[in-house]
């Protein structure tokens, strides 16, 4: 038997805590992919300029400390940031301490990933087929949505779930940028933490683990059969 | 009216094309590999560009270096099948086929796509997936999906060249529908003189990235200058005939041309079918007098127009029977039985190749 501590249901606070975990997730993805697509098509499909400094400043977040990427969020994002400011101002938006700012923080971690599987599917369209579909009338942003793309769909798939799993596990950046505040910032790594710097924490962090466990997994073992599904739907 | 007078540079090479010619019917562009028929392709599709030049089809500027003018490929409504094909593995047939006609402007859809399916014998595969078609099937899809587009100018790219003889067969007589019964515009790609005659009515040849003759097939072929291009045995004319008796009684049927009538074994096809034949220069020998007591039934008496001998071991002559045919004979036979132009000489016909044409 396992014990008691195993066996209770869930407390309202872990409830919380996987929600919140699950939402930053899910938006940070979700606002993430057009852009990790543009870059990605960008990266795959053109030669320009300083190709390679926009692929090292991409790269940032996988080398650089988590709270460094923290703290640049803080400044860009802060009340008198270049993005900050006039999201303020404008919009009245601020991120600050919001669940919006730990999917942002996630987003920016994840994006080196989500591109490269993203890039390397568009790069193995093949082009012919792409001249093939102007030559029959489309035009290039015709020919984006109805050859690139769908060729490419698996790869979208795996880069959206290998961010959305690297975001569950997202910390350095979102307790810099946005503390943790419970019920706003605070998902389930944050949980973990707070829970072991408290005395008689340990049952709580554990707790908090096996619930991150079963999400995880959950995540990659759909991502195995999604991509086993959009590879079937578009076999060549 | 397709006018074309472009330069474009490839490596070391230059491929510089002035061609004038009307579109209507099937002009073949013939010549040896990396002559820069593909390349001329490209350019017409919008796919490829030239360096100079400028390109005129029907009256639009396609492309005018100097006026800065180069149509993109969606604006240019010209139809590319292409050697591989290309098909979009991520649509089924159905899908493969609508791409073009679904952006094709409704007012100048004038192919019905039942026509194309039915012609084409698509029907039963709309909802198969394109990898899980044979080959000949999915060129027929390839074919499908260019017609369909509602294209102006239909740019065939090798069709035959990657099927080996069975599909070849399988696949010939589906182009030869095409051609007669949705008459488009088309340019088609070859290196198989076999091809060109059985498709095409016009042909311009295109050695060294230059188009060295333009005709009907029956004039170019009887040229004897291009005999370095039509090298291997495919050298040979094309001559017009038309079947009087299918079968005489032996299985052989008699078609009649210019000069005569050849008795050639089946054709298989009724009186009256209209037929180009090919005659290979290396199945046609040369004798002075009638030859008695041998197997080969076409003999014709004709008068020597032409002699053309460079400097290896073979000789062409070009033979006036009531239409050019060109022998290649060793040019010890040439000396030999002392042939010169303007003299007579009966020519001996092993074989002849044919296809029906009911267009012509």
């Amino acid at each position: 038997m396992l014990p008691q501590e195993f066996t209770s249901p869930l407390s309202p606070f872990e409830i919380e805590a996987m929600l919140l975990s699950l939402k930053v997730g899910v938006w940070s993805m979700i606002g993430a992919m057009p852009i990790a697509i543009a870059l990605a098509w960008v990266l795959a499909r053109r030669d320009f300029v300083g190709k390679s400094l926009v692929d090292a400043l991409l790269h940032l977040p996988l080398v650089l400390p988590p709270v460094s990427i923290g703290f640049i969020l803080l400044i860009l994002f802060g009340r008198q940031g270049w993005l900050g400011k006039p999201l303020a101002d404008w919009f009245g938006i601020t991120v600050m301490f919001k669940w919006q700012g730990a999917a942002i923080a996630s987003a920016v971690m994840a994006l080196p990933l989500t591109v490269g599987a993203i890039r390397l599917s568009i790069a193995a369209v093949d082009q012919k087929l792409e001249a093939a579909a102007r030559s029959l009338g489309a035009s290039r942003l015709d020919v984006f949505f109805s050859v690139t793309l769908p060729i490419a769909f698996p790869g979208l798939i795996a880069g959206a779930i290998l961010g959305f799993a690297r975001s569950l596990g997202e910390f350095g950046a979102t307790i810099t940028f946005v503390s943790t505040i419970p019920g706003e910032t605070e998902t389930l790594p944050l949980a973990m933490y707070r829970a072991l710097q408290s005395p008689q924490g340990d049952t709580q962090a554990l707790r908090l683990t096996v619930i991150a466990v079963v999400i995880a997994l959950c995540a990659l073992v759909g991502a195995n059969l999604l991509t086993r599904w959009a590879t079937a739907r578009g076999a060549r | 009216m397709l006018e074309i007078d472009a330069a474009q540079k490839l490596g070391s090479a230059e491929v510089a094309i002035t061609l004038a010619t009307p579109t209507d019917g099937v002009l073949a562009l013939f010549g040896p590999s990396g002559a820069g028929k593909t390349t001329v392709l490209n350019w017409l599709a919008g796919l490829g560009r030239p360096d100079r030049g400028r390109i005129r089809l029907n009256g639009t500027t396609l492309f005018d270096r100097e006026a800065g003018i180069n149509l993109p490929p969606e604006k240019r409504r010209v139809a590319y099948m292409f050697q591989d094909l290309r098909l979009f593995p991520h649509l089924n047939v159905r899908d493969n086929i609508r791409y073009g006609w679904r952006r094709s402007p409704a007012a100048e859809r004038h192919i019905a796509e039942g026509t194309v399916l039915e012609l084409l014998e698509l029907e039963r595969f709309q909802h198969r997936r394109v990898n899980d078609l044979s080959g000949g099937e999915k060129q027929r899809v390839a074919l499908a999906r260019a017609l369909l587009s509602a294209p102006r100018l239909l740019l065939l790219d090798e069709p035959l060249a990657a099927l080996d003889e069975k599909r070849k067969a399988e696949i010939l007589p589906f182009l030869e529908r095409v051609r007669s019964s949705l008459s488009i515009p088309t340019i088609f790609v070859s290196h198989n003189v076999d091809e060109v005659v059985r498709l095409a009515n016009r042909v311009a040849v295109i050695a060294q990235g230059r188009i060295r003759r333009v005709g009907s097939i029956f004039e170019v072929f009887a040229d004897l200058g291009l005999g370095d291009i039509l090298d291997g045995g495919a050298a040979g004319a094309a001559i017009p005939a038309r079947v009087s008796v299918a079968d005489d009684g032996s299985g052989l049927s008699v078609l009649d041309f210019a000069g005569g009538q050849f008795r050639v074994p089946g054709a298989g096809r009724p009186a009256g079918t209209a037929i180009n034949l090919r005659i290979r220069a290396r199945d046609v020998a040369l004798a002075r007098n009638r030859v008695d007591g041998i197997s080969i039934l076409n003999q014709f008496q004709g008068r020597i127009t032409e002699i053309s001998s460079g400097n290896g071991p073979y000789a062409d002559v070009l033979l006036d029977i009531g239409v050019p045919v060109w022998a290649r004979i060793s040019r010890h036979s040439l000396k030999d039985l002392g042939l010169s132009v303007g003299q007579r000489a009966w020519c001996l016909i092993k074989a002849v190749s044919f296809d029906t044409d009911p267009n012509r």
